[in-house]
């Protein structure tokens, strides 16, 4: 029944996806050099194998490719052809490349190496339900491996599957409990699952293993802000500007819970600092004419906002405060339109 | 002094009524901490004054929504002694209707000088359905109150036979509607003196097609409520009353099915835009809130998104459940109290005339209520101080087993704010006494003053539990007056008058509510705290309608009934 409120701290959520799928992608490609180098089978049809080996040594790479292709054409059940095929062909045409891994039977010493492989090609080539399958093989076969609970939960968190993502997470913090990345990862999930409240544990754990991740508590200042807990979201946030002194979101947080606890002050003092360093910030921007509204000051309010038109101008929460600005101050026609233009835009 | 400060000291383990002494002689802050901490103390004595009421509503493994969402109550007086009676309406096992015992019907109590029977047999009330909201009016005028009960099945109104009976009025087919109905309120919406009555729906539930839900979480399912955002909702319903016995449903007419239909949950009529009639405002389940305004001659729109009540600051629709208005801030505009779902806040929407502002975190209501899922909400002056306080009903509509509720617990601390002279409201809920110390599944609540002790005490419907009553013991006593309004043209009931109560330099203005909270109506009397003051300088009524007269010296502390035409025209 719960809504997810529009102004969340994206800012404030800066888990590092590209370096896990880096990391991941080290992982599964080491492991499968690893199998090739102890594998047995690099070339069971020396003809074309040759060939493509020799071609390989002299650098003329389209040769190689030409000779695994008729090695594979002559013996369809080649898979260490395909294995190297596949290797080859992995930058200049992952579909096909997937397409001669995915050949590669279950029965076969180097399927799991191939399914590595999927995996790590389908992730980087964004095959969403390729890298699925393949990941889910691999978990299964390995549920206590790192790398595919990892990948499993980081897939179906960018593909907006929370719930999905949540349970590999966990597995994985439980397969490595000193990885501060994987709680974080387990609190964006929530906060995806619009649990702010459940984020909270994971990060404090996360700030337990890495007591000076200024991720974990950046966000931890936020899952706090968020239960309205506002003592210690404002601890959170004091320890981020410890830091950097200009970390708006965190100056954002101050100045929301100054707001909570009625010092409008001091809100509007940090509210000040958070423009100075960020004059065009959205949430800032938005607190600021809430704040103007209480003041009973809407027509201040509609102008500061106003000035953010030509930028925000598709921004549905923008318009939104806008709209809500407008009417306040009167000017309920506009205020109107604007509205109309919300509705346009969310049921785009 | 020394030997003084000693002697109160040791009264620090002391009885109550110790306190109390110690209070009066002004060393309070030596003896009781609580007190001294905001002087508010609200004593569950429902068992003390004979409520043997228990709600029923068995939870099936399937999570059947409709079973989580509890019932009402209502104070009525319904023998017209001057003392509010206790109507508690009671919930059903699904699929199975409710069994003939009378612990499964809905519950009268009649108030003898505050102490309750139960007289539910003898009234001859009958109501053997899911019972709902409730809604008290005088729909025929004839001095007695009637009472109307949404139910998930069929509606029932009652009529008051002033002989200690009541009778289901069962000649109106329309007014016995089968829609699942949640809270209701009776209304003159057309000036000519008959109430109306407003019936907001909220889901198309049918027994027979029941959606039902589940979620997946750490490889189980769960089952649970489906989300009302994705259910079928229901349009509410106005009925026009001809006067003559006669309701007839203008729902099409009147513009209520002029957009989509609504989950609605919380009503509350008042006059928004301060033209003389009455509007609605409909607090619905995860969509946009809507606010019906009145254009006079029997039309609404819903203007809601215009004047900035259909969402809340953030521009989101909440989980809107129950609903109450009042002026928070003492500018004589009323003001919008929304209780919401968990991890959203409850909303308060100050009324700066030509539009509404979500000010729920400058008043300091953000925050305290974003861990919870507010239900039932009253607005009662809890001190005397002439200042509007807010009392809050919680609990989650999902129960979950223990691994899972750690997070968001089903039964949760019920919270009492009190008002900090208009500005900001600061939650007292651990000082105020052991009922807020308990975590309990709260949905409707009411106010009343039921031991006429000159404050306002608080009925709270718990799901599946016994309710509670809480008798406002709070010191020190400030002053108060009771103002029961009487309306000869306007309805009897005077539901919608505004009342103006001049203290000093204060105007204090109070509505006559209709149904407010969440299914639930208050006591039709107003009690309006003056703090030290004897009496009030002079009260304006403005009726339904726009009429206004006056009343100067009142007298004393006390009630005060003020009959329409009896005051001085304005």
């Amino acid at each position: 029944m719960s809504n997810k409120t529009q102004n969340r701290t994206k800012t404030a959520m800066t888990f590092s996806r590209p370096k896990l799928v880096l990391l991941m992608c080290c992982i599964l490609v080491t492991s499968a050099v690893t199998i090739a180098l102890i594998g047995r089978h690099w070339f069971d049809a020396p003809d074309f194998m040759q060939q493509a080996s020799s071609a390989l040594k002299r650098g003329d790479r389209e040769a190689a490719i030409s000779a695994l292709r008729s090695q594979i054409q002559g013996n369809p059940e080649s898979n260490a052809a395909k294995l190297k095929l596949a290797t080859l062909l992995q930058d200049s045409n992952p579909d096909e490349a997937i397409q001669y891994l995915q050949q590669i039977p279950a029965s076969d010493p180097e399927r799991e190496n191939a399914v590595q492989k999927i995996a790590v090609l389908s992730i980087l080539h964004n095959r969403t339900l390729e890298a699925e399958q393949a990941l889910l093989e691999l978990a299964t076969k390995r549920p206590e491996s790192l790398g595919p609970q990892l990948s499993l939960a980081e897939l179906y968190f960018q593909n907006q599957k929370p719930e999905t993502a949540l349970p590999y997470a966990e597995q994985a913090a439980r397969i490595a409990p000193d990885r501060a990345q994987t709680f974080l990862l387990i609190s964006e999930i929530h906060d995806d699952m619009l649990h702010p409240e459940k984020m909270i544990e994971p990060l404090q754990e996360a700030i337990r293993i890495e007591p000076d991740s200024y991720e974990a508590h950046q966000n931890l200042a936020y899952a706090f802000h968020k239960t309205g807990d506002s003592v210690k979201a404002e601890e959170q946030a004091r320890w981020c500007l410890n830091v950097n002194s200009r970390d708006v979101a965190a100056l954002r947080i101050l100045a929301s819970a100054a707001r909570d606890n009625g010092q409008f002050e001091d809100a509007e003092k940090h509210l000040t600092a958070a423009l100075k360093v960020e004059p065009l910030n959205l949430d800032c921007r938005i607190l600021e004419a809430d704040l103007l509204l209480y003041q009973r000051k809407p027509q201040v309010a509609y102008e500061r906002l106003h000035e953010l038109y030509d930028s925000q101008q598709n921004t549905v929460r923008y318009l939104g405060a806008l709209a809500r600005a407008a009417a306040s101050a009167g000017k309920r026609e506009e205020a109107r339109k604007l509205h109309q233009r919300v509705a346009e835009l969310l049921r785009q | 002094m020394l030997s003084l400060r000693l002697f109160f000291l040791m009264l620090c383990s002391c009885v109550p009524a110790m306190c109390i002494m110690a209070t009066l002689s002004g060393c309070v802050l030596l003896c009781c901490p609580v007190l001294a901490q905001s002087g508010i103390r609200l004593t569950d004595v429902s068992r003390d004054v004979k409520i043997d009421f228990q709600h029923d509503s068995p939870l099936t493994p399937e999570r059947h929504l409709h079973l989580f969402m509890g019932s009402g109550l209502a104070w009525i007086d319904h023998d017209r002694d001057d003392w509010p009676d206790l109507y508690f309406c009671q919930g059903a096992a699904f699929s199975a209707g409710k069994s003939s015992d009378s612990q499964h019907r809905d519950q009268l109590f009649r108030n003898r000088r505050g102490i309750f029977q139960n007289i539910t047999a003898l009234a001859g009330l009958r109501n053997v359905d899911y019972s709902m909201g409730t809604a008290v009016g005088d729909y025929d005028n004839d001095g007695f109150q009637d009472l109307y009960v949404s139910s998930y099945g069929p509606n029932h109104l009652y009529r008051n036979n002033g002989d200690g009976t009541w009778s289901e009025v069962n000649n109106q087919s329309a007014l016995n509607d089968p829609r699942y109905g949640s809270s209701c309120t009776w209304a003159d919406v057309d000036g000519d003196g008959n109430l109306d009555l407003y019936v907001a729906n909220y889901l198309q539930l049918p027994p027979d097609d029941y959606p039902l839900c589940s979620h997946e979480e750490r490889g189980k399912r769960y089952p649970g409520g489906c989300h009302p955002r994705y259910q079928k909702h229901e349009y509410d319903i106005l009925y026009r009353n001809n006067g003559d016995g006669e309701f007839v449903d203008i729902s099409e007419a009147a513009g209520l099915m002029s957009e989509t239909a609504r989950a609605g949950l919380g009503i509350l009529v008042f006059d928004s835009d301060d033209d003389g009639d009455l509007d609605f405002y409909v607090a619905n389940d995860t969509v946009h809130n809507q606010l019906w305004i009145n254009s006079g001659k029997g039309t609404f729109t819903d203007d809601a998104l215009l004047t900035g009540v259909a969402v809340n600051g953030f521009g989101v629709a909440e989980a809107g459940m129950g609903v109450n208005g009042g002026d928070v801030d003492g500018d004589g505009r009323i003001d919008l109290f929304v209780t919401n779902y968990f991890n959203e806040t409850n909303t308060l929407y100050r009324n700066d005339g030509i539009a509404f502002t979500d000010v729920t975190s400058e008043f300091g209501l953000g925050a305290p209520s974003k861990q919870r899922l507010g239900f039932g909400t009253s607005f009662l002056d809890v001190n005397n101080d002439g200042w509007l306080d807010i009392f809050v009903a919680n609990g989650h509509v999902q129960s979950y087993p223990p691994e899972l509720e750690k997070h968001t617990p089903f039964a949760q601390l019920p919270q009492l704010f009190l008002n900090q002279n208009g500005r900001r409201f600061e939650e007292v809920s651990l000082d105020a006494g052991p009922y807020f110390h308990e975590r309990v599944v709260g949905r409707a609540s009411g106010v009343a003053d039921f031991n006429r002790d000159g404050k306002t005490d608080i009925a709270i419907q718990h799901l599946n539990h016994a309710p509670a009553l809480l008798r406002n013991d709070s010191e020190p006593a400030h002053n108060s007056v009771t103002i029961e309004l009487i309306g000869t043209q306007s309805d009897r009931d005077g539901i919608g008058a505004r009342i103006e109560a001049k203290l000093g330099d204060r105007v204090i203005v109070r509505v006559c509510n209709g149904s407010t909270s969440y299914l639930a109506s208050d006591e039709r009397r107003t009690v309006i705290g003056i703090g030290a003051h004897e009496s009030l300088e002079s009260v304006i009524v403005r009726w339904p309608g726009g009429r206004r007269e006056s009343w100067r010296s009142l007298g004393t502390t006390g009630v005060q009934k003020l009959i329409e035409g009896r005051g001085l025209v304005e």
